[in-house]
């Protein structure tokens, strides 16, 4: 060594310090470590690419209802439905949201979202807010400005060719500016337009032509009363409401009359579809009599539209340049969206919502600061106050607020939202929807969509829920002369139901060209044929003892709970009845009928009895 | 028995501890690690101010990263269904994947800076002129070794900070006229960042670029003795008494060890206190506001939101071409060996000069953009 | 002992402990409590996919499923002797890598496998589907009875 050139303190104190420094760290590094468990249970779903260690606390036996009875953990591991870091091994870092995972466990919205991401159908049992909530997609329209797979719009939009003929310029400027004002019932959502955009609007949609009216009937003096027998007999308060009662499915009658031009509800009643070929209304067959004696007792409702316009002051040119703007605003406010209107195309004017569940509720804007609890909430809140989130100096939100949501509603539309997701799942785990049936085809088909029946009534998962009979299974239940005759004049059945079946006026051919397809395509497998009668009497007795007559009137006594069964001898397929006494009520309509299962005797006994009816 | 573990010791260590001054010279020459060095060092390269130890922990950190990437190896895959995957087992079931995981991070960051120092002091010093040029051009390309090491290894979590920070960088290649786009296919392996351009970066991480580190490294120690060590200043004042050299064993081997001792204690203090950030898992739909590249890339990005070629490619390519060319421009040789001779003045004040804009950026960058880049006065 | 050779001992223990500790540390490293390999229990699907009668082999767990007239059996697939998949061969069975045979109840009947191939335990889940654990060996004429 040379001791001439000591080594300097420093390398000593620098070397010593940090070698026990080191020893000292790394034995706290190994004591951690030391900490953990030895084996780790987890759950590997290689197709989803999920890895979850939840079960290092939890235990999937404890897991509350049959829900893994259908979705087994080892297909599904548990971040799928309740969010979360599968990977943690710490309670804080599995549950709660940090900068290397923004998804904490989910809520209760979430989880329901989440059911909706692989169920791709409608209607899920055991998820009834996400079912709602597609349901509302549907009905309010939010298909026609946003793209969401799985809902297809539906016509609940007037097409606005032709408005010229039907309404007067001052009552489309009212109606844009407050569509509540004109009508509690307003399906349009209200939109944010100034005067000046809805004068341009008013001009633009005035400028477009639409089909040529029906001249007005030549005959006699229309008279209101007998209008408003009319419209009692053809029982328009299915859909409409009128004089303030029934409705809910189509206008407001009462409205009509201070809305409509009488040439264009004439034109409308005789020729429903070449005037409205995309209406949800059936094709009545109305003489130009009844017609006219309707539109007399509609005018009679009529109250004086004091608004004033401008509308007749402006020049053509100014109309003319107004059409041109009206035209730009139209299409930036979305409404081809919803309304078919010249030669604009349908097409969805708003961002796509397909995507939308990928969305974090930590990226989105915030509304005054207050935090939200998940994206359900956040997209709930935007659809009652499309402008809640609007950030300040920005330009305001175009979209329209739906006011008669109720919260509940919009949490659900929320969940409907929040389960779109884009990302591929591998294909078993889709539960697709069913596929859409395809309307008969052929005459018969030509007049199922004259008589609008699929409004009305369900056919193969498709169709309208207004008519309590779905028509899947009828040509199985009643018979062919019963059927013939109701179609013409339809008596009502079941004095439970508030809808009753338009009189539309079928015509013999027509009903009998419906009922050789009702009978021949729409029978029920489950029904079997030729049952052997069985005896009158002992049938009387027992519909007694039974106490049949607690729902259904038969002999004028019991009640109207159920269907009237006199009548029912000529009305009811003596197979249908057995079956339902029999096998249980799974092929009623609605499986409206006590569950009870009788002997194939006494079955065959009441079926016998009740043919006598 | 002794006998034979001492023939063993014998065959390994052939001088044995070198406990006086002959054997101190004999281990000096004979074994692999310490022949590195000259027998004999002057007293003036040895003051801890001559160098700050800059250049040996670059080569520390260098190992250390070596060593505990290697480690990572063994749970990392480069596949984009699987990268982030492996951070979590990293972080949640790894034996001391965190620290691991936080070592390499934490000395990625060190090696960058004190390899940029190292340039800096080097530089300052005069250290570049002949007859050390070509270790010069040697160590500003180690320098961008290190760049290239740090810029791939970023990507490898494929979390949202790797992907778009590389996104970003990618895009900033491609900028370059005429090649740029192909340049960026090269490097990407496809259009976008995805499964080819992670494989890559993988790649490139692991092997080529360390193995080329590590060549250029060898050279740029043996040329470090072959010419004639470490630049000194001739005004420095030679020992009085004494030997004018001393052996290297253990004046300088005992302060390198010292040295490594301490920067292997602050890097696992500094890994145990602070862990490594991990993002979210890397979504090409949804880009982060602000996307910001590490720290010693963002005056690189700070320039490139004015223009990406001539702030993100020219300005840092001319700078790298200006330092590679200035050996054979500036050639006196006065002043050398100290930080601020006033031969150097000008040369000097013009390389602070360039550092101090350059960090000036850096730290606009890294601390006053905000989201959308926008300049913010007050950082988050 | 004198201050320099007290010190020297004291940084080539310290160094001797590092070492150690750094040995221990990356045998705990390399052996993480988790494992990515198949799980030992697999669902392979409806009974019906194993007919009665028949020897059905189950890809996803490597299993011959037997099912005879005493209800589901599983016979694991694996070789006996190193592991190797074991196929049909006539009635038997024939190991690929080093020529082992079994016979149809999976019985040695030649090479080089030490014993006959191993039962392993069939139930059924809540929704009636065949699960098989590999990691559960039963007796060879254990059968889950079907109703």
């Amino acid at each position: 060594m040379n001791d001439e050139a000591p080594l300097p303190r420093w390398t000593h104190v620098v070397f010593f310090t940090s070698l026990f420094a080191t020893i000292a760290m790394v034995f706290v590094v190994l004591y951690r470590d030391a900490q953990r468990p030895v084996e780790l249970e987890q759950r590997l779903v290689a197709a989803l690419g999920v890895v979850d260690r939840c079960e290092a606390c939890h235990d999937a036996a404890d897991h509350p209802g049959d829900t893994l009875g259908l979705h087994a953990v080892e297909r599904f591991g548990c971040t799928v439905c309740h969010g979360g870091q599968g990977a943690a091994t710490t309670a804080d870092a599995a549950h709660l949201a940090s900068p290397s995972w923004e998804r904490p466990l989910f809520t209760a919205a979430e989880r329901e979202a989440a059911c909706g991401t692989c169920h791709e159908a409608a209607t899920l049992a055991g998820a009834p807010a996400l079912s709602r909530g597609r349901a509302v997609l549907a009905e309010r329209g939010c298909v026609g400005c946003h793209e969401i797979p799985g809902i297809k719009l539906p016509e609940i939009a007037p097409d606005l060719d032709g408005l010229q003929d039907k309404v007067s310029p001052a009552w489309v400027r009212a109606w844009l500016a407050d569509p509540g004002a004109l009508n509690v019932d307003h399906r349009m959502p209200q939109f944010t337009m100034p005067d000046e955009e809805i004068d341009p609007i008013v001009a633009f949609l005035f400028s477009l032509e639409g089909p040529a009216l029906t001249p007005a009937a030549e005959a006699g003096a229309p008279d209101p009363a007998r209008g408003r027998k009319f419209v009692a007999t053809r029982r328009c308060a299915t859909c409409h409401r009128i004089e303030g009662r029934g409705g809910g499915f189509a206008p407001d009658l009462s409205l009509a009359g201070s809305k409509l031009s009488p040439a264009w509800m004439f034109s409308l009643l005789t020729d429903t579809h070449r005037l409205r070929p995309h209406t949800r209304m059936p094709g009545f067959r109305l003489s130009p009599e009844e017609a006219a004696d309707i539109v007399a007792y509609a005018a009679e409702q009529w109250v004086p539209d004091t608004a004033e316009t401008p509308w007749t002051a402006f020049s053509p040119e100014v109309k003319r340049d107004l059409t041109a703007v009206g035209r730009f605003e139209f299409i930036e406010h979305g409404c081809p969206g919803c309304h078919r209107a010249g030669d604009l195309p349908r097409a969805p004017a708003a961002m796509p919502l397909d995507d939308l569940g990928r969305r974090r509720v930590v990226d989105l804007p915030l509304a005054d600061g207050a935090a939200m609890p998940d994206l359900p909430s956040w997209i709930a809140t935007k659809v009652r106050v499309p402008t809640a989130f609007d950030l300040p100096g920005a330009t305001p939100s175009l979209m329209p607020a739906y006011r008669g949501l109720s919260p509940d509603d919009a949490l659900a539309v929320g969940i409907a939202l929040a389960s779109l997701k884009r990302s591929p799942l591998p294909g078993d785990y889709v539960i697709q929807s069913t596929p859409a049936q395809t309307p008969p085809a052929g005459p018969a088909g030509a007049l199922v969509d004259r008589y609008r029946c699929l409004e009305c009534h369900e056919l193969g998962g498709q169709g309208g829920h207004i008519a309590g009979v779905p028509l899947d299974g009828e040509g199985s239940r009643v018979q062919r002369g019963w059927l013939l005759r109701f179609l013409q004049d339809p008596v009502t059945i079941r004095m439970d139901q508030s809808a009753r079946m338009p009189v539309m006026g079928i015509s013999e051919s027509d009903a009998d060209l419906l009922t050789d397809w009702i009978l021949s395509s729409l029978a029920d497998p489950r029904i079997t044929e030729g049952e052997a009668l069985g005896d009158a009497t002992r049938g009387a007795a027992a519909y007694t003892a039974r106490a049949c007559g607690s729902c259904h009137m038969s002999r004028g006594a019991g009640t109207m709970k159920g269907p009237v069964l006199d009548g029912a001898g000529a009305r009811l397929d003596p197979d249908y009845v057995v079956t339902l006494l029999r096998d249980g009520p799974a092929v009623v309509p609605g499986e409206r009928h006590p569950a009870e299962r009788l002997p194939g005797g006494e079955a065959r006994d009441i079926a016998t009895w009740i043919a006598g009816l | 028995m002794r006998a034979f573990f001492q023939r063993i010791r014998d065959s390994v260590f052939r001088v044995g501890w070198p406990a006086d001054e002959r054997k101190a010279l004999l281990a000096m020459r004979s074994s692999f690690l310490l022949h590195l060095h000259a027998p004999k060092v002057r007293p003036a390269s040895l003051r801890l101010a001559a160098t700050w130890g800059l250049g040996l922990l670059s080569l520390f950190l260098y190992g250390s990263l070596v060593l505990t990437g290697v480690y990572l190896m063994f749970y990392y895959i480069p596949h984009p269904d699987a990268a982030w995957r492996s951070m979590g087992d990293l972080e949640f079931v790894v034996p001391y994947g965190v620290v691991t995981r936080n070592l390499h991070r934490w000395g990625a960051h060190a090696m960058v800076a004190i390899v940029l120092l190292h340039l800096g002091r080097v530089y300052l010093t005069g250290g570049y002129k002949a007859p050390r040029e070509a270790n010069w051009v040697a160590g500003v390309g180690l320098a961008v070794l290190t760049l290239g090491l740090s810029f791939t290894g970023y990507l490898l979590p494929w979390d949202q900070l790797a992907f778009w920070a590389v996104t970003v960088g990618s895009k900033m290649v491609a900028s370059v006229p005429v090649i740029g786009d192909a340049a960026a296919l090269l490097l990407l392996g496809d259009q976008t960042v995805g499964e080819a351009a992670l494989l890559r970066f993988y790649v490139l991480h692991c092997v080529v670029l360390p193995v080329a580190l590590t060549g250029i490294v060898a050279f740029h120690l043996y040329r470090v003795r072959k010419d004639g060590g470490l630049v000194t200043s001739e005004h420095a004042p030679e020992p009085t008494e004494g030997p004018r050299l001393w052996p290297a064993w253990p004046h300088l081997i005992y302060r390198e060890l010292a040295l490594l001792a301490g920067m292997v204690a602050l890097l696992l203090a500094a890994s145990m206190l602070f862990n490594a950030p991990l993002e979210p898992l890397a979504d090409p739909t949804r880009t982060p506001n602000p996307a910001k590249a590490p720290w010693y890339f963002l005056g690189i990005q700070e320039l490139a939101h004015y223009s990406a070629f001539w702030g993100g490619v020219f300005i840092p390519a001319a700078a790298i071409g200006a330092l590679i060319v200035l050996p054979y421009l500036d050639r006196r040789t006065a002043g050398l060996g100290r930080y601020w001779p006033p031969e150097r003045r000008w040369a000097n004040s013009v390389f602070l000069f360039f550092a101090a804009f350059f960090m000036v950026v850096t730290v606009v960058g890294t601390f006053f953009r905000g989201p959308a880049w926008a300049l913010m006065w007050w950082p988050p | 002992m004198g201050r320099r050779s007290f010190l020297r001992a004291l940084g080539l223990s310290g160094a001797g402990v590092l070492l150690a500790q750094s040995a221990w540390a990356t045998l705990r490293f390399a052996r993480a409590p988790v494992s990515y390999g198949p799980p030992s229990k697999t669902t392979l699907g409806e009974r019906g996919r194993f007919p009665r009668g028949a020897v059905t082999y189950a890809e996803a767990a490597r299993v011959f499923v037997v099912h005879d007239d005493a209800g589901l059996g599983a016979m694991s697939a694996v070789c006996t002797h190193l592991g190797c998949t074991v196929r049909r061969d006539g009635e038997g069975f024939l190991c690929p890598c080093h020529g082992s045979r079994y016979n149809a109840k999976g019985e040695v009947t030649g090479g080089p496998a030490p014993r006959s191939l191993r039962y392993v335990q069939v139930e059924e889940d809540r929704r009636g589907r065949v699960v098989v654990d590999t990691d559960v060996e039963v007796d060879p004429d254990d059968r889950l009875k079907l109703g």
